[in-house]
């Protein structure tokens, strides 16, 4: 294998290697401790309800907000640029607090998640609808910031105004997002819609590619822009508003996976896809892993550690730049 | 707020004279002082029981609910899993160990929302197949008054049945 072959693929094994780690460790850690209950009936019960449901979302929606983090940063060039920033989570988010709120989650069982999709699904729409088809990236990132303050304001209303005394444990879920007591039902709602949306975004490398050129260059090498935007966007809003309908928002990982990853890839957006959608899954099972750890009582929250573990990288990432842009 | 019976009395009586109704608090305090002496005059052997919540909360001492499982004959296992008024019991651990009688004080459906989602949990709901409980509505047991006195009843009353009646309203519902 060539050096430059080596380059490429080594992000991608390593990625994948510490995210198969994080998912047999996810596997592995309950409440009580390493292991499985000893009484094999318990122990059954336990693995197939609880604990494969809750890595397998951990992985899916962690690569969803990797992924669509790195995708997102590349398409807009903003390293600010995250699935959040679109509004798409809090759309998510919105959807469903409506369905308590409305009464229509206390009538059809599961309503609640098809509310978020729905929530999800409305924000995109309306992306685009401010933003237009085509429009430069600037627009796309005004409107997605419009769509989710909105989405957050109206979010905070229905919850202030709900008359559920657990309103506040409540806004807590859907606001910084948690894995416990998801089901398998969870994973089956959710897997396909993230599926199809990972699949659109791993397609947009080249373009992404060739986008790093400015938008004139891309065209000239065509680019198809208006099909690139639809893939970003309806990619996006599948994996990352299944992600957040089943188990709230979760920040900081879109955001941060991508800047953690990019050096290792030569700043390449199209080699940068896959090591972040592994990363990302990576990421959310080990935060998921150690919240176990440190909270086995559930009242830690999974958006919280996820900030906590992120923002050393962070601030390594950002003193290296300046590292490396001083004269 | 009363987390006992003692306290419920105190609040009780506080009421009763606020609204110059005395003679008749009195009375609800003696039809309730009754009801319970009924029960613990046949308390014998101890079954472990949980008040298991939404949210994954479970009633430990210093609350109603845990008065109502010990004046009914149980001992409430949240006391030896040193949680606290508020503390939660993840569902793993209850899976894992499960008590000799699961008190649902919520019904799956009384909060459609996620907080709600243990309770309609699979893993819960195999382990109502295989192991007696019993739902006790929220009024009984949220605020302190004497239809307490009622969750202590119906607790009782499965126990000297040998949890025969465990067919529950919380099965119905969670057949929906």
């Amino acid at each position: 294998m060539t050096a430059g072959r080596w380059v490429a693929v080594a992000p991608v094994l390593t990625t994948a290697g510490l995210a198969i780690v994080a998912f047999f460790l996810s596997l592995w850690i309950g409440p009580e401790g390493w292991g499985l209950p000893d009484n094999p009936a318990a122990a059954q019960l336990v693995f197939t309800e609880i604990r494969v449901p809750r890595a397998v979302l951990g992985f899916l929606i962690g690569a969803a907000l990797g992924l669509s983090g790195a995708v997102l940063q590349g398409y807009l060039r903003n390293p600010l640029a995250e699935p959040g920033l679109l509004g798409i989570s809090g759309g998510a988010a919105l959807g469903a607090v409506m369905a308590i709120h409305s009464g229509l989650a206390g009538r059809i069982a599961m309503a609640l998640p098809m509310a978020g999709l729905a929530g999800a699904a409305a924000a995109a729409i309306a992306i685009v609808a401010l933003a237009g088809a085509t429009g430069s990236t600037t627009t796309l990132i005004l409107a997605g910031v419009a769509v989710s303050s909105v989405a957050g304001a109206l979010t905070s209303l229905a919850l202030n105004l709900s008359p559920n005394p657990f309103a506040s444990t409540e806004i807590m879920f859907w606001l910084m997002g948690s894995l416990t007591d998801r089901s398998l039902i969870h994973v089956w709602l959710a897997t396909p819609l993230i599926l199809i949306g990972i699949a659109m975004l791993l397609t947009t490398g080249r373009d992404l590619e060739a986008l790093s050129l400015g938008e004139d260059a891309a065209k000239n090498l065509g680019v198809d822009l208006t099909g690139l935007r639809f893939k970003v966007i309806a990619g996006s809003a599948l994996a990352v508003g299944a992600a957040t309908a089943v188990a709230g928002a979760i920040s900081f990982i879109g955001l941060i996976v991508p800047h953690v990853i990019r050096p290792f890839v030569g700043h390449s957006p199209q080699r940068l896809l896959l090591p972040c959608l592994f990363g990302g899954a990576a990421m959310v099972l080990f935060a998921d892993v150690l919240l176990r750890f440190l909270s086995p009582q559930g009242d830690l929250r999974l958006g919280v550690l996820s900030a906590l573990i992120g923002a050393p990288f962070f601030l390594w990432r950002v003193l290296a730049s300046r590292r490396e842009m001083a004269p | 707020m009363a987390v006992d019976f003692d306290g419920m009395r105190a609040t009780l009586r506080q009421v009763a004279a606020a609204v110059g109704e005395v003679s008749r608090g009195e009375e609800v305090l003696r039809t309730f002082d009754d009801r319970l002496h009924a029960v613990r005059s046949t308390v014998q052997s101890r079954p472990t029981a949980i008040a298991y919540q939404v949210g994954s909360f479970v009633s430990g001492p210093e609350s109603l609910l845990d008065a109502a499982l010990t004046a009914a004959g149980y001992h409430n296992m949240a006391r030896d899993l040193a949680l606290g008024a508020g503390g939660r019991l993840p569902l793993e651990q209850l899976v894992t160990t499960p008590p000799d009688l699961l008190v649902l004080a919520n019904a799956p459906n009384d909060f459609r929302t996620v907080l709600a989602d243990n309770l309609r949990h699979p893993a819960l709901q195999q382990l109502m197949h295989k192991r007696p409980s019993v739902h006790l509505p929220m009024p009984y047991w949220m605020c302190a008054t004497p239809k307490i006195a009622d969750a202590v009843e119906i607790l009782a009353s499965m126990k000297a049945t040998g949890f025969a009646h465990a067919t529950t309203p919380a099965d119905e519902r969670l057949a929906q």
